[in-house]
Formats: structure tokens, sequence, C-alpha cells
């Protein structure tokens, strides 16, 4: 008998074989993958600095139309790709579960390890581009972005825990969860800020976890910006509360999962 | 090893449940080939799965000492977006094995040719089986669970996949599962019957095949 590999030496190869497996169908299959990867948020950003620059004379604060939405959307394009990406990461790899090492939970996290380092290198990307590109002096506050970018991974965790097991076991849930959370990008503070919103308004949207994620990154990056609605403790509450009863839930559906 | 804490598990057959191990309480002896008998239906596949770990007990636990296969035989466990050797690779990195000595090995077993190289979902049953069957042989598993299959595609190809598993049983343990007898006289000498939830065991392998037949038996008398 072979001497038996540690617990943690199991999961650290069965996480290395998933993100590699993951990284020849999601990228590979196309040389476009990663190119892409960066092309979509970059086209958004684009668009929006395009159709803004028309319409009013300055962006809601700072110079730079295009580091404003930048920031509105690089946040919200974080929190909402990484939670799809993890939602989806039992369904596709279910057939995978049959191998007793791998769990669906293993699934999840390398999913989530490359989404966020592919997420990483985009915003380093699209901001050094930006700032590269503009007059605006570069000021950032590195702890405030690393708390952002925290916030919109684990948020971006618990969502996609909370729905794996719904993704996992009926198309259904996907397709009702993409019409629930179109209209987000509407109302997390992505072309607009908060403070420019009616008192109502605000008291409203204050509870939407994205916003809080926006107005940290925007804190971050704007040095004389101190927005005061922003509540870290808000959306880390929230992205624990899902993880836990994603956790749950996908215990609790196991075998079914893998009998599916 | 492999011993059973207890261990209980149902689910739910077309409205009904079905309890297919009531709190069973044994330790796997020592023997190179077990056959697991049971009706259809008894659970059989559902405890090779639960002696694998890819399913949770409802209750109690199962103690493994060494490595253990996947339940061979259904083709279940690969990517369909992957290409025969991604998956042999992925199966080697799973284990802690070297992906390109296992790919090569899986490669010159398999017989798939060019088909090696393209996506699984390409595959016919039969090359999926082939597939599944090569990686678990290049795998040095301590004990082998086999779900109905020992070889697959034709004649010599069987042959070759019995030579192999004969050579593997000397120094390796198997649990199997087969309507076979023939293949269960070649590659078992003990059994266990799984009856109403319960495991009995025989230490001969004859012995278990009558009692099994008196199930059989009465289950249409």
């Amino acid at each position: 008998m072979k001497p038996a590999p540690s617990a943690l030496q199991r999961h650290l190869r069965v996480l290395h074989a998933l993100i590699v497996r993951e990284m020849i169908t999601r990228y590979g299959r196309s040389t476009l993958g990663y190119v892409w990867a960066v092309l979509e948020p970059a086209g958004v950003i684009l668009l929006l600095t395009l159709l803004f620059t028309q319409i009013a004379q300055t962006p809601p604060f700072g110079e730079s139309f295009a580091l404003f939405y930048a920031t509105g959307y690089l946040a919200f394009h974080w929190v909402h790709d990484i939670a799809n990406v993890c939602a989806r990461s039992v369904h596709v790899n279910r057939p995978l579960l049959s191998f007793p090492a791998v769990t669906a939970l293993d699934t999840i996290l390398a999913r989530f390890l490359l989404q966020t380092l592919t997420a990483l290198a985009v915003a380093a990307l699209i901001l050094g581009t930006i700032y590269a590109t503009s007059t605006e002096p570069f000021r950032p506050s590195i702890s405030y972005l690393v708390l952002a970018f925290g916030l919109a991974a684990l948020l971006g965790l618990g969502i996609g825990l909370l729905n794996a097991w719904g993704f996992a076991l009926s198309r259904g849930w996907e397709i009702a969860w993409g019409v629930i959370s179109r209209p987000l990008l509407l109302v997390s503070c992505v072309f607009y800020s908060f403070e420019s919103l009616p008192r109502e308004a605000q008291d409203v949207l204050w509870y939407n976890p994205l916003i809080h994620v926006v107005g940290m990154l925007r804190v971050g990056l704007y040095p004389t910006y101190d927005a005061a609605h922003v509540a870290p403790e808000y959306p880390l509450s929230i992205a624990v509360g899902c993880a836990l009863l994603g956790l749950v839930t996908l215990r609790m559906a196991r075998s079914r999962i893998v009998l599916a | 090893m492999i011993a059973l804490h207890n261990l209980s598990k149902s689910f739910r057959r077309g409205g009904s449940k079905v309890q297919i191990l009531r709190g069973v309480s044994f330790e796997l002896p020592d023997q190179s080939g077990i056959a697991l008998l049971g009706r259809n239906g008894a659970g059989k596949s559902t405890l090779l799965r639960l002696i694998a770990g890819s399913l949770a007990p409802d209750g109690g636990r199962v103690e493994r000492k060494g490595s253990i296969s996947w339940p061979m035989g259904f083709a279940g466990g690969f990517h369909p977006s992957l290409t025969g050797a991604q998956n042999a690779r992925f199966v080697a990195r799973v284990h802690g094995l070297d992906p390109e000595a296992l790919s090569a090995f899986v490669e010159g077993y398999a017989e798939l040719g060019a088909a090696f190289w393209h996506r699984v979902e390409t595959y016919s049953t039969g090359m999926r089986a082939r597939l599944a069957f090569a990686t678990s042989i290049g795998v040095d598993f301590d004990m082998y669970l086999v779900d109905e299959i020992i070889g697959v595609g034709d004649d010599a190809f069987r042959r070759k996949c019995q030579r192999s598993f004969r050579q593997r049983l000397r120094t390796a343990r198997l649990l199997m599962v087969s309507h076979n007898r023939h293949m269960l006289r070649e590659f078992c000498q003990s059994a266990l019957l799984l009856e109403k939830g319960q495991l009995f065991w025989f230490p001969s392998l004859e012995d278990g095949l009558d009692r099994f037949d008196d199930v059989l038996g009465l289950e249409r008398a």
C-alpha cells in the first residue's frame, strides 16, 4: 500500500486538476477566450463613456468619464460574473462528481479562484489603460481597493453558492435568476452616483449590496470621495448569509445532484 | 481495508421510499475478490458509490484505508467537453500521478486511435467504456470497485482487459457486481448478498450464489 496523502494534499490535487480543466474549456477552446474576457467589460465601459460624453458636460465626479464608468461597471461585473461562474460550476462539472475525490464544493472553489484572478487581471488592465491615457493624477488607496475587490469576490461567491444547487437541478432556475438579476445593472449606481439620487430612492437602494461595492471602489480611486452611505459590513453579512445557506442546500441536495 | 459503521441509506423511487441499507456494520474481509450479489434495485450500485465516497450515507460512515477506484463500468466520470487525453490527465492530477505518463498509457491501452485526441462527447458508448477501463487500469488502486463491466469492446480487447485485471489482482482487492456468473467465478472467491437492507457474508462464492438463487426463487414464487 502506498503512503496515503493527507486530506489537504488531496484537496489541492483536486483543485489543481479542476483549474486546469476549467482553463481548457473556458478559455482554451478558442484563442479569443482570454481576449474576450477583457473586451467585454472594456467594450461596455467604452460605450458608456461615448454615450455619456454626448449627454453630459462632466461625469458625476472627477474629470474622466471613462474612469467613472469603469469604477461602476467593473465592481458590478466582478460580483455578477463571479456569482454566475460559481453558480454554474456544479452543473457543468457534474460528470466529474462520480469521481469520489471530486466534490461539488471543489468545483465551485476551482472556478471561484480562476474567475477571481481573471477579474483582477482584467480590472488592472482596464484601469491601467485609463490612467495611462488620462491627465488625472493617480492616487489610489490600496486598502480600499483591496476591500472593494474582496467584498465583490465574497458577495459573488456567496450568491454563487446559493444558486449552485438550483442551477444544477433545474434549467428553469437559471433562466429565472437571469431575469431577476438583469435589472440590477440599473439600480447599482453604475451610471450615476448614490448622492445624485433623491432621498426616497437612496433609502431603498441602500439595501442593494452592490452599491456598497461600487461605492467602496470609488472611494479607493477618488481620494476626495467619502461615500458616507457605504457600510462594508452590510454586503459582507449578505455574502456570509448566502454562503452558509448555499452550503446547507448543497449538502442537502448532494445525492440528487450526483444521481441526476 | 473497508469497514461500514452503522451505515444507512434510502432514496425515493417513483414516489415511495426505498431503504437500501438499514444500519449495516461490516468489515470487508481481506480477500482478493468479493462478489456483491443482490436483486435488481436492491442497491448494489448505490452501495458501491457509498464505499467509493461519491454518495453520502443518510447515517453512519464508511472507513477506508488505501486508494479505492471509482465504480468502474459506467462512463459517467468523464467530461464530455474534454478529449480522451485531457480526461486521462485530469484523473492523473486528481490521484497525484504524472499526467503525461497516464495519458501515454491510456493512449496505448485503449486503442482509440485518433479519437483519443477528440472530445469525449463524440465517442460511442463502447469507446467511452474503453477509455474508462484503460484509465482505471492505469491508476494503481489498492481496491477496485467494478459495476458490471470488466471487459468491453471486441473479444480481443475483452481478453486483454481480463488479463490486466488478473495481473492487477495479485496485489489489489476487488469488489464486483455482475450478472455474469462466469465472470464472478473467475475473479471472486467469496460473496456478499445485499437483501432487504442487510448484508450477508459468504466465505465461499458458491454458497453465496446458492443463497442468491433461493432469494430469486422466492421472488418468482
